[in-house]
């Protein structure tokens, strides 16, 4: 809206010019100069409190008694030896008994089971240790062994399992080892899925035809006189871009009808291809809201009109977001996005400032706002803004 | 954020006088909504000063409202106008507006001539930008219909 209409409206209110703005603005000023100044004492004295609270902090950390458990310092490794004898082979879990198991360390018995299928290529091996009496030996526990890395080679009757000396990395083969995994992103899937989903029926009416006593709203900015290069339309771009959470060019994948608070709304999923701005980066898909799109008209009308219509329910409703031509699947647009999401989906976004206004579609070699028409720039002009 | 008493003031005192309709009333609850303003801890964000801002001279006015009797409050012309001077337009322009619910026209006044961002506005309305976005549109069309006409003149 230019001065000048800002000027009539305010002329048609009636509203007077005020009389005490000066000298209450000086009465203001002083009053928050006097709100601003602190006094120094309190500041010291928080200081000197917050000071005395982290040494008694300090203190109480360093001086409280630690439990410290005593692990023995013991880092002996112990080697084990375990044969498998091996009967019948069977696909699936081979189960072995140990019939004989040597040791060395101090007395300990231990017992290995070997549960998994054993093939040439691969095989594991599952040592398992258990305190417990047998009728030779009394047992304990082991003490804790580190054992740093295992090894397991196998033909196809004996199994050895040796604890490693050295510290080793551990192989693991895989039989997907083979398969290629992609090592750069594909790219963020953002999008979100409303609740309410619309088909546009064979039968549409627009919310103007339907009220019929709103004169046709003539797209925003339709008609309005176009600003000069260089003054408030610049300003307007880049104040749009200041408050954006992103600036990006993007093209609209999918649109969905629904709607919010009983206002038709038009979910369009984008993927980015160029970020000027923002958080985002290429190949992030994400949803964004705008008003106005196809709802059926008999919720239209029980939340809109007093009367009803005749065969509501074959009709769509089109409500028009202030915007003569909506986007269309495949259009690639400059979109000004916030993240502000009141009453949106969770993860969705919406246009910056007003609706279509912050949605730009390039026209001869310039981009135009599909809402307020006066609303343009070059695509070197963003570049500068982006900077 | 500092607050800019020469832009805000007059955007404040718009508001209460639609609101209340009095000149020395308007002026008196504009300077109360500064005041209390300064009692209120300061927000960086623009947005939530403007918002507590208007919450505050939007109660305040409602106050007053209930406080005074509606016969005592008489709409004041603006200073020095001679009606005869308005051209035609200004005065379908003011018929237009007249026309306009009070929530409508406060809205007109937020949204146009207050520049206030329509996030704050959904928020002091207590409705969904949408919807808020859809009833400017609306009455925008209407605006621009008469404000078009004299562009043409």
């Amino acid at each position: 809206m230019t001065d000048k209409e800002k000027r009539k409206i305010t002329e048609a209110l009636g509203i007077p010019e005020p009389d005490r703005k000066k000298e209450f603005a000086e009465e203001f000023r002083r009053r928050s100069e006097e709100k601003q100044k602190k006094p120094i004492m309190p500041i010291v004295m928080r200081i000197t409190a917050a000071a005395a609270m982290l040494a008694v902090c300090i203190g109480a950390i360093t001086l409280f008694p630690r439990h410290k458990t005593d692990f023995g310092g013991d880092d002996n490794i112990e080697i084990t030896e375990t044969t498998a004898s091996t009967s019948e082979q069977v696909d699936g879990v081979i189960a072995a008994g140990t019939t004989k198991v040597t040791t060395e360390g101090e007395n300990s018995i231990i017992v290995t089971t070997v549960t998994a299928k054993t093939t040439d290529k691969n095989g594991t091996a599952v040592t398992t240790v258990r305190g417990g009496t047998d009728g030779e030996h009394s047992l304990r526990p082991t003490t804790a062994a580190r054992t740093t890395a295992a090894r397991t080679t196998g033909n196809s009757n004996v199994t050895r399992t040796t604890a490693a000396e050295l510290p080793e990395p551990v192989t693991t083969t895989s039989e997907r080892a083979s398969e290629i995994i992609p090592t750069t992103a594909p790219g963020r899937d953002l999008t979100v899925s409303p609740g309410i989903t619309y088909t546009v029926r064979d039968k549409t009416i627009s919310s103007d035809e339907l009220e019929s006593h709103v004169s046709p709203v003539t797209g925003g900015g339709e008609g309005a006189p176009q600003d000069g290069v260089g003054s408030p339309i610049d300003q307007k771009i880049q104040h749009m871009f200041d408050i954006s959470y992103a600036v990006v060019l993007a093209k609209v994948d999918k649109i969905v009808y629904t709607s919010i608070d009983r206002e038709a709304v038009t979910a369009h999923n984008i993927t980015v291809e160029k970020v000027f701005s923002g958080d985002l980066t290429e190949r992030d898909r994400l949803t964004l809201f705008l008003d106005g799109g196809y709802m059926p008209a008999e919720e239209y009308i029980e939340s809109h009109m007093t009367e009803p219509m005749e065969n509501a329910e074959e009709y769509s409703v089109y409500v028009s977001g202030g915007c003569d031509e909506p986007l269309k699947e495949g259009d690639v647009c400059v979109f000004f996005i916030s993240d502000s999401r009141r009453y949106l989906p969770e993860g969705a976004f919406a246009p910056a400032e007003n609706n279509y206004d912050s949605v730009f579609i390039k026209r001869n070699g310039e981009y135009v706002s599909l809402g307020e028409k006066s609303l343009r720039f070059g695509e070197e002009q963003l570049s500068e803004l982006a900077r | 954020m500092s607050l800019d008493i020469n832009e805000q003031y007059d955007k404040i005192y718009r508001y209460c006088f639609l609101r209340v309709r009095h000149k020395e009333t308007a002026e008196d609850l504009t300077q109360e909504t500064f005041l209390r303003y300064l009692e209120h801890p300061q927000y960086h964000s623009e947005d939530k000063t403007l918002q507590l801002l208007y919450t505050i001279a939007g109660n305040l006015c409602t106050d007053e409202f209930r406080r005074i009797k509606p016969s005592e409050l008489s709409e004041t012309a603006s200073d020095g106008k001679d009606m005869e001077d308005n051209i035609l337009s200004d005065v379908q322009l003011k018929q237009v507006l007249d026309s306009l619910s009070d929530e409508d026209r406060e809205i007109v006044l937020l949204r146009f001539v207050n520049e206030v961002p329509v996030n704050v506005i959904a928020k002091l309305y207590n409705i969904s930008r949408f919807a808020l976005n859809r009833r400017l549109n609306r009455i925008l069309g209407s605006l621009r219909e008469h404000l078009g006409k004299e562009e043409l003149i």
